[in-house]
């Protein structure tokens, strides 16, 4: 059987089909408003990038400059780079707190994405599947961080974690975290929402339940793998966070990457300069990959082979005549 | 994983904890109701975790600062700290705020609702536009600090546009720029426009082309669709980004300390200078007191806020 | 062209009722310009029309008339160009080259905001922060319509589509038919030259598509407008249109009457697209076809010689087949659907599998496996 697409369109004399394509000589050739707006439209926005990009990387090019010129002399040289390079060497003592911190805060992010997943992620889960109930509760407290500024909440965890450095655990900068799981609820919140919309998670955990999965195998086999997008999104975004927190740090004064970076422009501020914009450039790749990652092209799904054509062709015995089967009822035990 | 169960599975497996060590009492109306209640209880068991953690790291420290700025030293409810609080040093410094964050917040929304119009009209998978958003995404949230040595970098004493301004115009941008207030606005400025960029666009999306060509079918130029229809519209998402910006504004810390040493000229500084007082143990009370004062101003934002998206909700089709 | 009978009278019978309605709207009309004094409606031209979108060409030597009152749809597939030829005419398209004219005039360098027409869209129509009532008075008032007089034709027209008790309700109050009624009142309010539906049905529940489509049908024969719509449901255009346009890569595969373009179909992309055919081998010459099942006579295009045979499902009768050897045109039924009010019917005939529709009480007596007899009605088919 020929399809339409693939059969020529015959047209009897009448009727008004042709079959070239090419214009008629006296069809006139226009101009095209709609065009000439698209056109003034996409300048427009060419001229706010260039605007924009300009604007963005001036600062960004002067700390790079400034990290390679003195300041006061002029004299342009690697010194500072060489000095991050090198890393944690008894030959730049000056830059042990910078390493600390940087330290300090590489371990809080990976401290941080893991509380925030641990206690966010079973808990949306739950309250999606619970009902209505407490989806307003949860969704008022994760974006109450984004209105309860920082330096206010401070204010109230200094007893806090006066209580934490004293009697609970130590006085070490990490027990941030705690903290900063707080910080980044409102944005991985709001990613995990956005997947957890996006699938039935009804339908696929009733469905995994039915077949007699537990409920650990339900989360970490059924649901992670359906919003692995908007678990990353939720964690480069933590970790982004955490890397640029500065007010929690400082007002209860632990070592983290930012404080470091204010106090190590004290002394050596063109590390400072270079390390800040080694810091701005890690934290916009991992924006920029975060959302390749997120809004990658869906893959084709692959055809379906059917391996046995279902035989049709096999003639019905004509003296029988075929009554469809009576349905049995099942009893249920219910 | 036994909260998600409980609450899942068959309320049957509520029970066991239902019954309490000891003796079961029979069958009494009031027996019933309390294993209902506990029942009740159990069910909702999973919400335990995340009520715990946000009650000791966010309720709990919130209670602190309102209850602390109503207490005095030996622990009774008190006015002083408040008293403390009310003199004119501290009205300039919450004033000086609130005229930074709005000057900030407009410059910033009017500047960045027009980057935002020019990136909405470019296709959303283009590569430029996700990376111009994921780059203003860093500089409006995750900036602080490092902005502020950037900008050190480009307009202090030997920064690169200072030295630029100077050899090519011979203009000589001020050696204390930076730690002014004109300084510190223009810093603002360069998150809050990135700010606005972020919150402004989907907005900008959400303006759909069919109006735009009904208007014009029907015989509307570009003007009465701007004045009659994407004005109406965008308005109430323009001022909640704006309130958005005021807020982001008021709250901000690190550019500030980044840039400023030894002066308290915003409240969030001031609240520092409190908090690091260690001399004056009365600075605990003034601290919360700053802190509850800025707590009630972005109630007070906030909720504006909150009632211009209710407004905009409705129409959403 | 009986059809386009039916639609110069009915422009005649209801140009009365249309002029009384322009003439009572002149009488208490002020500075009411752009309403038309004459009652006539506009004929559409769009002569040679092409449009292409780099490498890919949407519209290729496009030409199309639309009579005064007449109602036309562009029927195709995905792809076919339709609804860049409507939003060609609304001028929200450019066009490469061709001419477009309205009332014998070159409207072609027009923009859209001038060329005095109303387009209702598959959805979000309506603007959706003012009322009901207040996005008809909008485009009233684009149209320099004063005040008092916006209030009585906006009156007049939710009148018109039963909605006057909605008036003060915003859209996302109402549902997806009540907002397409809307978005047509006001269309038809303003009085345009054309009346332009982009898929105005395609977003509705199938039950409230077949209410909406009777009364769309409706208004526009009353009201006398010339009407073009768009829409790739065939059921739709074949019954709301005097004529159809069935498109196809850019270009009119074959225009008629819904009747011409079912029962008559001029090429095999038209007899495949609209309804069901049955592909069955034979031989033509000297104007019919024979096959195994009978014999018919062939449509104008046909090919003669060996050929395809185009039947329709309803064109297939179906007896049960008596006793005695069997013919060629005998098969055992394969599938039996009961649809309520047509039972479809698969018969097996050899290797050919061919379906047909019978009536249901006619289907009551065909039992699945048995041996039916296959013939063909005497209508025309094509042969391919």
């Amino acid at each position: 059987m020929s399809t339409y697409a693939s059969h020529v369109v015959h047209g009897p004399e009448h009727g008004s089909v042709r079959d070239d394509v090419t214009v008629t000589p006296d069809a006139p050739v226009r101009a095209g408003a709609r065009a000439a707006a698209m056109r003034r439209q996409t300048a427009f926005r060419r001229v706010v990038y260039l605007v924009s990009i300009l604007l963005m990387a001036v600062p960004l090019v002067s700390l790079v400059e400034y990290s390679v010129r003195f300041p006061l002399t002029g004299a342009v040289n690697l010194d500072a780079w060489r000095k991050i390079f090198a890393g944690r060497t008894n030959e730049y003592t000056t830059l042990d707190n910078l390493w600390l911190g940087l330290t300090n805060s590489l371990i809080m992010c990976l401290i941080t994405v893991v509380i925030m997943l641990v206690l966010l992620l079973p808990t949306m889960v739950w309250v999606r599947l619970s009902g209505k109930k407490f989806s307003r509760f949860v969704e008022f407290v994760c974006l109450l961080p984004l209105t309860i500024p920082a330096v206010v909440l401070v204010v109230g965890l200094t007893p806090i974690y006066r209580v934490i450095s004293t009697q609970i655990l130590n006085s070490s900068a990490i027990w941030l975290s705690f903290a900063y799981v707080i910080l980044v609820l409102p944005f991985s919140y709001r990613a995990m929402d956005a997947g957890l919309r996006a699938i039935d998670l009804k339908t696929l955990v009733e469905a995994a339940r039915s077949f007699g999965a537990s409920w650990l195998t339900v989360l970490l086999k059924v649901i992670v793998p359906n919003i692995k997008g908007a678990l990353v999104s939720a964690s480069f975004l933590s970790c982004a966070v955490v890397l640029g927190e500065f007010t929690l740090a400082r007002l209860l004064a632990k070592d983290n990457l930012q404080t470091a970076l204010f106090v190590i422009n004290l002394s050596d501020s063109q590390v400072a300069a270079a390390m800040s914009f080694l810091a701005l450039a890690l934290t916009t790749i991992l924006l920029v990959v975060m959302d390749l990652i997120m809004n990658r092209a869906p893959k084709a799904p692959k055809k379906l082979e059917v391996s046995k054509k279902l035989d049709v062709s096999k003639k019905l015995d004509a003296s029988k005549t075929y009554r469809a089967p009576k349905k049995r009822v099942k009893e249920t035990s219910r | 994983m036994t909260t998600v169960s409980t609450s899942v599975g068959r309320a049957d497996a509520a029970r066991p904890t239902g019954r309490g060590a000891g003796d079961t009492p029979p069958a009494a109306a009031t027996s019933v109701s309390s294993r209902t209640w506990v029942r009740a209880l159990s069910r909702d068991a999973g919400i335990l975790p995340f009520f715990a953690y946000t009650g000791i790291f966010l309720l709990l420290p919130t209670i602190l600062v309102i209850i602390g700025a109503f207490t005095a030293r030996d622990g009774g409810f008190s006015l002083d700290g408040i008293h403390q609080a009310l003199n004119a040093r501290t009205a300039k410094i919450f004033w000086t705020t609130t005229w930074l964050a709005a000057v900030t917040a407009i410059v910033g929304a009017v500047v960045g609702s027009v980057i935002a119009y020019a990136l909405s009209t470019a296709p959303q998978g283009s590569v430029s536009r996700r990376v111009i958003t994921a780059f203003n995404s860093v500089l409006a949230q995750f900036g602080g600090v490092m902005l502020a040595f950037a900008f050190i970098a480009m307009l202090g004493t030997n920064g690169m546009i200072t030295r630029l301004l100077h050899a090519l115009l011979n203009v000589d941008v001020p050696s204390n720029l930076l730690s002014s207030m004109s300084g510190i606005v223009l810093v603002y400025i360069y998150f809050q426009i990135p700010l606005m960029v972020i919150v402004f666009v989907p907005a900008v999306d959400g303006l759909r082309s069919e109006w735009r060509e009904t208007t014009m079918s029907f015989g509307g130029t570009t003007r009465t669709f701007w004045l009659s229809v994407a004005g109406p519209i965008l308005a109430p998402r323009f001022l909640g980004a704006l309130l958005l910006l005021f807020a982001n504004a008021f709250s901000a810390f690190a550019t500030a300390a980044a840039l400023i040493s030894q002066q308290t000229i915003i409240v969030p500084m001031a609240i520092e200078s409190a908090i690091r007082n260690e001399n004056n143990t009365n600075m605990t009370a003034y601290a919360q007191v700053l802190a509850l004062g800025m707590i009630l101003v972005i109630a007070v934002i906030m909720a504006l806020y909150a009632a211009l998206q209710r407004k905009t909700a409705r129409w959403e089709q | 062209m009986t059809t386009l009978n039916t639609a110069s009278a009915g422009m005649a019978s209801t140009s009365g009722a249309a002029g009384s309605e322009s003439a009572a709207r002149s009488q208490g009309a002020s500075t009411s310009a752009s309403i038309s004094a004459s009652t006539s409606a506009s004929s559409v031209e769009l002569r040679n029309i092409t449009r292409t979108f780099g490498a890919v060409t949407a519209l290729s030597d496009f030409s199309l008339t639309i009579e005064p009152g007449e109602m036309v749809a562009l029927l195709g597939p995905s792809g076919c160009g339709k609804t860049t030829a409507l939003r060609a005419l609304a001028g929200l398209e450019d066009i490469n080259a061709g001419t477009i004219l309205i009332d014998e005039r070159d409207v072609s360098d027009l923009p859209a905001y001038k060329r005095d027409m109303a387009m209702v869209f598959q959805a979000y129509s309506l603007m959706p922060h003012m009322t009901v009532r207040q996005n008809l008075e909008f485009v009233l008032k684009i149209r320099k319509i004063s005040a008092v007089e916006r209030a009585t034709i906006t009156d007049r027209y939710l009148d018109m589509v039963g909605l006057s008790g909605h008036a003060a309700h915003f859209p996302h109050q109402l549902s997806g038919g009540q907002r397409q009624r809307v978005a047509i009142a006001r269309a038809l309010a303003v009085d345009p030259k054309v009346l332009l539906l982009d898929e105005p049905l395609s977003a509705l529940d199938a039950k409230v598509r077949v209410q909406l489509r009777d009364e769309i049908r409706a208004l526009q024969l009353e009201s006398g407008i010339t009407a073009l719509f768009v829409t790739h449901d065939q059921e739709e255009a074949l019954a709301m249109a005097d004529r159809v346009a069935v498109m196809y890569q850019g270009k009119i595969a074959q225009i008629g009457a819904p009747q011409d373009i079912y029962e008559r179909p001029e090429s095999e992309f038209v007899a495949r697209f609209i309804g069901q055919v049955n592909d069955i081998s034979g031989t033509v010459s000297s104007q019919r076809a024979t096959t195994a099942f009978g014999s018919v006579p062939v449509l104008p295009g046909s090919v003669t010689g060996a050929a395809t045979v185009l039947v329709r499902p309803e064109n297939i009768a179906i007896e049960p087949a008596g006793t005695g050897a069997p013919a060629s045109n005998v098969g055992i039924i394969e599938q039996f659907n009961y649809l309520g009010s047509v039972a479809s019917v698969a018969v097996r005939c050899g290797d050919v599998l061919i379906n047909a529709q019978v009536p249901a009480r006619d289907g009551q007596h065909l039992v699945l496996g048995s041996a039916v007899t296959v013939a063909l009605r005497e209508a025309p088919a094509l042969a391919v």
